[in-house]
């Protein structure tokens, strides 16, 4: 199902939302994974993002795209996610047990598992610098449009950008 | 490329791993089920349900939470029972540090819930947590809001630790808190165990795992200050100090005792 078609929930056969779904599932997932750094809460994220998605599919406007519309949607899914989870771990758990302790087991399973070395440096970076070198290095998105995802304006943008190359730079020098 | 691009750009075209993503048969059944329930022609049922369950919502909100933060509010008043107001470290050190050893609000480790609920003036709502007690409080630093909860941990019917957690909005004034409290915690602590109290400059760039300064009384009781950020609904950042008291671990038992 291409783009063009995405019209009305109503029109979306169950066979368009698996393609749909496993068209874009990696790129959900992994901007999911990357600001969150848990498996399993970009799992949740993925699923989550594409139920909100199929729901308001009559808010998909053609201007962007329907990655860049879906990433939309995982970042405010993140968002709720990150504030609900604050406040827990924050007041409801103790956050010194669960994270200031020695790193989980999930971190040292996946720590060995990234594709190349350059994604822990990236894992490394503040989220802000994070987020906006993925979307313009991983998903190839202009600065006008990481600002339009963002809703910052473009100048924060490309000086996120540039702080996070000099960081990467200098990180892969030491090395 | 661009020629602008460093050389290391196109090693994060691909994914962080190896195995790419993929949603399991779980999942897509998953989300064909929530999109199938939405589509179901149920227009008026659906209306009729949601309509009342707002006009329960608003009932619920008028006539019990809002209530509920007044009197909140009133049992953390504090002038009564929060040791701490803004500007006053202080007051607040204080109450976490004396004779060497770390205590929490002024209290004795050990006390059980129902003590520590009135000495501190706290109601039952206060006690909505097992094993805590939680009041919340709200005022200004330097002209900003700021919210504090603190927290008392119990095990056993018996404190064993607390917190003061700081909420605040913007940076400039999380920058100026850490400051101030970074002032107070040179004159009134010895030195730290773990880290030191420059961390507390670095408030303008805290780490995803944020950071921490740890203290260790004779008792071997512990004082922790943590800084932490998190992005908020609208991607506006939140930040966040914890100051955390905690008792004396018990002897160590030995088997063979």
């Amino acid at each position: 199902m291409e783009e063009d078609s995405l019209k009305h929930l109503s029109q979306v056969g169950k066979f368009e939302i698996e393609h749909l779904v496993r068209k874009y599932w990696k790129d959900v997932w992994n901007y999911s994974y990357v600001l969150t750094q848990k498996h399993d809460i970009a799992d949740d994220i993925a699923q989550e993002t594409f139920i909100r998605a199929f729901r308001s599919l009559d808010s998909f406007r053609s201007e962007s795209t329907v990655k860049t519309w879906l990433l939309k949607i995982a970042r405010n899914a993140t968002i709720n996610y990150k504030r609900s989870a604050f406040f827990r771990k924050m007041v409801l758990m103790d956050y010194v047990q669960n994270n200031f302790s020695s790193p989980s087991a999930e971190k040292n399973y996946f720590d060995g598992r990234f594709a190349d070395r350059i994604w822990e440096l990236v894992m490394r970076l503040p989220l802000k610098q994070r987020e906006v070198l993925l979307l313009n290095a991983h998903y190839q998105m202009s600065l006008a449009d990481i600002a339009d995802l963002l809703v910052l304006p473009e100048g924060t943008v490309k000086s996120r950008l540039h702080r996070a190359r000099m960081k990467l730079d200098e990180w892969l020098k030491e090395e | 490329m661009s020629p602008n691009e460093p050389q290391w750009y196109n090693r994060l075209a691909a994914g962080p791993f190896r195995q790419e993503p993929q949603p399991t048969a779980a999942q897509l059944q998953s989300i064909q089920k929530e999109v199938e329930n939405v589509t179901k022609p149920r227009g008026f049922r659906i209306t009729s349900v949601a309509t009342v369950l707002m006009a329960l919502s608003i009932f619920i909100f008028v006539g019990w939470f809002i209530p509920s933060m007044e009197k909140t509010n009133r049992t953390s008043d504090p002038g009564k029972n929060i040791p701490f107001t803004g500007k006053d470290f202080d007051k607040l050190l204080s109450s976490v540090y004396r004779d060497g050893v770390f205590v929490f609000d002024n209290l004795p480790w050990l006390v059980s819930k129902q003590e520590v609920m009135q000495q501190k003036l706290l109601d039952d709502r206060a006690s909505e947590l097992e094993d805590a007690l939680k009041a919340e409080s709200r005022y200004a630093f330097n002209d900003s809001p700021l919210n504090q909860t603190v927290i008392y941990r119990f095990s056993d019917d018996q404190l064993v630790s607390g917190e003061y957690l700081f909420l605040l909005s913007h940076q400039d004034q999380f920058i100026e808190f850490c400051k101030e409290l970074k002032t107070h915690l040179s004159q009134s602590l010895p030195k730290p165990f773990g880290n030191d109290l420059n961390v507390l400059d670095r408030a303008d760039e805290v780490p995803a795992g944020g950071l921490s300064v740890l203290w260790e009384g004779q008792d071997r009781s512990t004082l922790s200050v943590y800084l932490l950020t998190n992005a908020g609904q609208s991607g506006e950042m939140e930040y966040a100090v914890l100051i955390k008291s905690a008792s004396p671990l018990p002897d160590r038992k030995s088997l063979s005792s």
